[in-house]
């Protein structure tokens, strides 16, 4: 007996170890693309600093679903992510709330320049991010309104990219900017997410609950910081582009086109995440439905 | 019934302190979830897991039984035919220490995304042992006994079938039983990687979706797999080697 008790002292330590709970200061972390460009422009301008936003931490993730893990682990408190993984992620019962959109679309099926229609590719094999992912939920929704059925290989952007140039696969479902990279290697564009989802809310701004408790100015401040650097970029878009680039280690060039195929803007249509959180049900990516109004920061 | 009862206990004990680590409120349930939960998850995506499990054992059973009748096979010769074993020992034996699991992405560039990848890397995991440990186990056969048989005018089908074979064996289990989990665990990760389909897909899924139910659901359908394998080539041993006991 006093050895299971030994035993669940020891496992209650492991697990509760690994709970951050820390609310000091904010740990942010964003995607490695061009969707999160409010954050990469605040933080090579120093904005952050300038509209009183201590960051302590500021990370890049390869897809929105390693992003979300961080999250939910408590590695960080504040993540530029796509809303299908922030919405599962909440869905899950980790402690977030979107409190600003950074973009719409952004989201792209790049193919080879002999496939002349969406309908060829019907059993075709197609790449794309995992299940979880924007990309992902394009594919699906493409599948649904095309009535055709693609075979799937579930991978990252890079590997879908190198799957696409050594042709392991006929096309590409796959956000920006590797799309516009793929363009730029001669593969063409053969549907935008807005085709089969017009204004897809694309990324947003999610925050840990406990930094919405205890700070709510700094998420304000957060949020009005994100207009102000989405009104430099829709200004600014070369320079934007130019700062961009370098963060992404991608042609200037390149990042300016992907930059074109992305609204940049912060608002928030309700009726869109819950047509997300009602798609994402009826697929089984999550256990049940709920109301978008209880996933986004009323203040905002 | 009461050695039953005994061997039960610590796997009882080990669930409820995971269902009650589970429950405990400093641990988010998305993160551990609670055995009961668990079991919970198993009975909505059992038709899935069933389907994917098949996909698994078919790769793996493909993979496996092709690897070991080649390694085998080509395990006599070697161990029989001084020349042969010049021949592939050495190459085999470079190969060997690789881990399976490292020839995945060059497999991924020579085969693309299909079941060719899983089914070679396993057929990479089970070929090497089972053919070193072949070769090792004839060379092992006490050389008066072949001579023996020779003498006394064994055809040399005969000798490899009734003989050589035989005494070969319980070396030939001893890869066989290493690899068999090795095999299991070499096609989930290269499915993984590069199949949409089978439990390490599932995994896959699991953890994109950061479904740990889901996670903990495949593992366990994959302890089980690995255990049943491991018990079925445990009692083939035990039946085809019942003249050593």
């Amino acid at each position: 007996m006093k050895k299971l008790a030994m035993i669940m002292m020891a496992m209650l330590f492991i697990f509760t170890a690994g709970c951050k709970t820390s609310v000091e200061t904010l740990n942010i972390a964003v995607e490695l693309n061009d969707h999160a460009a409010s954050a990469y422009i605040a933080k090579d301008r120093d904005d952050f600093n300038k509209y009183g936003i201590e960051v302590d931490l500021f990370e890049q993730y390869d897809t929105g679903m390693t992003l979300a893990a961080a999250l939910a682990r408590g590695d960080i408190n504040v993540g530029y992510i796509c809303v299908i993984p922030a919405i599962i992620s909440y869905a899950r019962g980790v402690p977030i709330k979107i409190v600003s959109l950074t973009h719409q679309y952004g989201y792209e099926l790049v193919s080879k320049q002999e496939i002349a229609s969406v309908q060829e590719l019907d059993g075709k094999k197609v790449a794309c991010p995992k299940e979880g992912s924007s990309a992902n939920f394009v594919m699906k929704l493409v599948e649904e309104q095309y009535g055709i059925k693609f075979n799937v290989l579930g991978t990252n952007p890079l590997v879908a990219m190198s799957a696409l140039s050594n042709g392991s696969v006929d096309a590409v479902f796959i956000p920006e900017h590797y799309a516009s990279i793929l363009v730029s290697q001669g593969f063409k564009i053969l549907l935008r997410a807005q085709d089969v989802f017009p204004e897809m809310p694309g990324s947003c701004i999610v925050v840990k609950n406990d930094i919405i408790e205890t700070k709510p100015a700094v998420v304000k401040k957060l949020i009005k910081l994100n207009i102000a650097e989405t009104n430099f970029i829709n200004k600014n878009q070369k320079e934007a582009a130019k700062i961009l680039s370098g963060y992404l280690n991608t042609d200037e060039i390149i990042i300016e086109n992907s930059m074109k195929n992305i609204a940049y803007t912060n608002s928030l249509n309700v009726a869109n995440i819950q047509f997300v959180i009602d798609k994402l049900a009826d697929w089984g990516y999550i256990d049940e439905r709920f109301n978008a109004e209880d996933a986004i920061w009323a203040e905002n | 019934m009461g050695r039953k009862l005994n061997s039960l206990l610590p796997i009882v004990l080990f669930l409820l302190i995971w269902e009650i680590v589970g429950r405990l409120p400093t641990v988010p349930t998305y993160l551990f979830p609670p055995f009961s939960s668990v079991v919970v998850k198993f009975f909505t995506v059992k038709g899935l897991l069933l389907e994917n499990i098949f996909f698994t054992l078919f790769r793996v059973a493909l993979g496996f039984v092709i690897g070991t009748v080649s390694g085998i096979t080509l395990g006599l010769l070697a161990g029989i035919n001084e020349k042969a074993n010049q021949l592939m020992t050495p190459i085999a034996s470079i190969i060997y220490p690789i881990p399976s699991i490292g020839w995945i992405p060059v497999l991924m560039i020579w085969f693309g995304i299909s079941n060719s990848v899983p089914i070679i890397a396993i057929f990479i995991c089970s070929f090497f042992p089972v053919f070193l440990n072949t070769v090792r186990g004839v060379k092992d056969i006490d050389q008066s006994i072949i001579y023996a048989a020779k003498t006394m005018g064994t055809p040399k089908t005969c000798l490899i079938r009734k003989i050589i074979l035989p005494l070969a064996l319980p070396n030939i289990f001893t890869g066989l039983k290493l690899e068999s989990g090795m095999a299991i665990r070499t096609g989930v990760v290269a499915e993984m990687l590069a199949i949409p389909s089978g439990l390490g897909y599932l995994l896959m899924k699991g953890e994109s979706l950061i479904d740990t139910q889901l996670i903990f659901v495949v593992l366990i359908a994959m302890g089980i797999i690995s255990l049943v394998t491991d018990y079925t080539i445990r009692k083939v041993e035990v039946k085809l080697l019942t003249w050593k006991a």
